[in-house]
């Protein structure tokens, strides 16, 4: 921008003065506001004003209030919607945390494998999260799930498998890095064999990366589920699943808003939270850095 | 005069070329003569690696096909005779060898050619031909729009003169794009058609019908595009040719269209390329939202009658157009800059 010259910026600064400490404020608040999340979907069962699946015959559709022990409404049986929200955050995390668990370890494996192996193998495995790349995540999650049927632990597979090519790539572009460095070298000529030496100095370096990339897979496959189940495929009535609550209550939009907002808006934090705390993951892995290739 | 010197620089921009030294006589013969001459290598490559994505993706929809145990019986339906099946595994040679079953699925697959549609006895593809102009019709008017609305905002977030035009714009698209699409299509009903009333809640027929789904799609494409925009913009302003522009006393505005802003156009129509298969991901759950009658509709509406001939038939074509859209933008981008040919 301005064409200042170099001898300017000198002024005793240290380059990079940010946060070394912790984590910024926002990354703060995202985290807390998914370990929120968490808690309360722990909790449900305790914390629910109501059961979740149990239908008031006094309060059909009944709107937001303070008042009438309905805090977020009713939706169209009768069920509370603050519990169905408490309760629908489980199947979320759980899809979320486990799915997000299975593709870094895959991908970061499968990383290293293709950073390590020869070029054929680097060749076959990199086609293969390409071709995976054409077909758009929900589409192909939509294709799996209608054969194999919609199940949890299903839903959980298969956006494992489909977010595994990020930290693939990662991993892997990180391992043939790290493969060129010395201290591989001499660890090699010292005859540690492979797979100590890409536990003691491949994984260690490359486990804050990781950390990165999962927040985005988080992102993507809290959307993802909570995508398949708004269009029928994920979880299945009558569980409580925020998308699935969105879904039920868009034929009602316009007599009762708050059966679709209500959830969406828990969806809306939650999502918030995980973007907040990727932005400050990222920002402080590329500050410790020092802006070099991240 | 100056017009077309001006067009000249721009025209070679940001010259790696010249800046490893003077440019031997053999580059300068790999380089393209005219603009619209991509070299025959070239498009080889990209035809290759297009043919590659196809039949990497076919192959992935006969995998899970194949690993349900009994593709016959899936693709004839609960309630089919014998007579059904053996007549589906005389076509598709489901009884065969495996190997011979993945020919014949890639053979038929290619073709368009799949089992007849269990709902309505037709064959699959014949159910999804009316919907394909509508999907196409909603995804490139969101891709327009989207475009148009992240260009602006790019240029707005890298040029504006004001702080808060600088940076409000950008940072209400980064709030839109960690919103899943449904959400957005539910919050634009609820504020465009029912409390203003300004637009259907859903279906199609109109112009009117199209603006909200259209909208709420383009909001998938504009965040990406607006933030690479803006980078592109700022690196492309700090290059020689512009600073030799500007000492030349061409205007400030001169500088900005035609030296700056058309060479930092480029990356931005490589990621559109990139972007059409969220963008059609995106428009099977918009479609849903809005009840847009279109291939996502229709694919979603297979699975709950579990239709699979139909669910195949679709997922088929995305994955053909996401390659294919994938190919139109390497092309175009060998078209604009030269360059991009030789360097691979």
């Amino acid at each position: 921008m301005s064409d200042r010259p170099a001898i300017f910026d000198s002024g005793g600064a240290t380059p990079r003065p940010t946060r070394h400490s912790g984590f910024s404020l926002r990354g703060r608040l995202g985290l807390a506001l998914i370990l929120a999340w968490a808690v309360l979907a722990l909790l449900a069962p305790w914390i629910s004003p109501y059961d979740p699946d149990q239908s008031d015959l006094a309060a059909f559709m009944a709107a937001p209030s303070l008042a009438d022990g309905h805090l977020l409404g009713t939706d169209d049986l009768g069920r509370d919607i603050l519990s169905r929200i408490f309760h629908g955050a489980r199947p979320v995390l759980v899809v979320a945390g486990l799915a997000t668990l299975m593709s870094v370890a895959i991908g970061a494996a499968l990383g290293i494998v293709a950073g390590y192996g020869g070029r054929l193998v680097d060749q076959v495995i990199a086609r293969i999260a390409e071709i995976q790349l054409t077909i758009p995540g929900l589409v192909l999650a939509l294709l799996a799930l209608a054969l194999f049927g919609s199940r949890l632990e299903n839903l959980i597979i298969i956006l494992a498998l489909e977010s595994w090519p990020l930290h693939f790539r990662v991993a892997r572009s990180y391992t043939l890095n790290a493969r060129s460095q010395g201290y591989m070298e001499a660890a090699w000529l010292a005859g540690v064999p492979h797979w100590r030496s890409v536990l003691r100095h491949v994984v260690p370096g490359l486990l804050p990366l990781l950390v990165a990339t999962s927040t985005i897979s988080a992102a993507f496959i809290v959307m993802t589920e909570a995508g398949l189940s708004f269009i029928g495929l994920g979880i299945q009535p009558p569980k409580a699943d925020w998308g699935l609550m969105i879904a039920q209550g868009k034929a009602q939009l316009g007599a009762a808003w708050w059966l679709s907002i209500m959830p969406a808006l828990a969806l809306l934090s939650l999502l918030f939270g995980v973007q907040l705390l990727g932005d400050a993951v990222s920002s402080r892995l590329s500050s410790l850095e020092g802006g070099g290739e991240a | 005069m100056r017009p077309l010197r001006n067009r000249h620089l721009a025209a070679d921009g940001p010259q790696p070329l010249q800046a490893a030294g003077p440019a031997s006589p053999q580059v300068l013969d790999r380089l393209p003569r005219r603009p619209l001459d991509i070299r025959p290598s070239f498009l080889l490559q990209r035809l290759a690696a297009t043919a590659v994505a196809v039949l990497g993706s076919i192959s992935l929809v006969f995998c899970l096909v194949f690993a349900t145990g009994s593709p016959a019986t899936l693709l004839a339906g609960a309630q089919a005779s014998r007579e059904d099946i053996a007549a589906l595994n005389a076509l598709y040679g489901f009884d065969r060898p495996i190997y011979e079953q993945y020919g014949s699925f890639l053979l038929h697959a290619m073709r368009g050619e799949f089992p007849h549609s269990l709902r309505f006895d037709i064959p699959a593809f014949e159910v999804l031909a009316p919907a394909i102009p509508l999907t196409l019709l909603l995804v490139s008017s969101a891709l327009v729009v989207g475009a148009v609305t992240g260009l602006a905002v790019g240029h707005l977030a890298a040029t504006a003169s004001s702080r808060l035009l600088r940076e409000g714009p950008l940072a209400l698209l980064t709030v839109v794009q960690s919103t899943p699409v449904f959400v957005t299509g539910i919050l634009a009903v609820l504020l465009f058609s029912l409390t203003l009333g300004w637009f259907p809640t859903g279906g199609s027929g109109s112009l009117r019908h199209l603006v909200l789904p259209a909208l709420t799609l383009s909001l998938l494409i504009a965040p990406p595009v607006a933030r690479l925009f803006r980078t592109s913009l700022l690196q492309q302003r700090d290059k020689d040719h512009v600073r030799t522009a500007l000492s030349k006393q061409i205007s400030r505005t001169q500088v900005q269209l035609r030296h700056v802003a058309v060479n930092a156009l480029v990356p931005v129509l490589a990621l559109l390329g990139t972007q059409a298969g969220s963008l059609l991901g995106g428009a099977v759950l918009t479609e849903t939202v809005f009840g847009w009658p279109g291939v996502g509709t229709v694919m979603v509406g297979a699975v709950g009658m579990k239709d699979y001939p139909v669910i195949l038939a679709a997922v088929v074509l995305i994955a053909v157009t996401v390659s294919l859209c994938n190919l139109l933008a390497d092309l175009l981008i060998a078209v604009v800059d030269p360059r991009t040919t030789v360097s691979r």
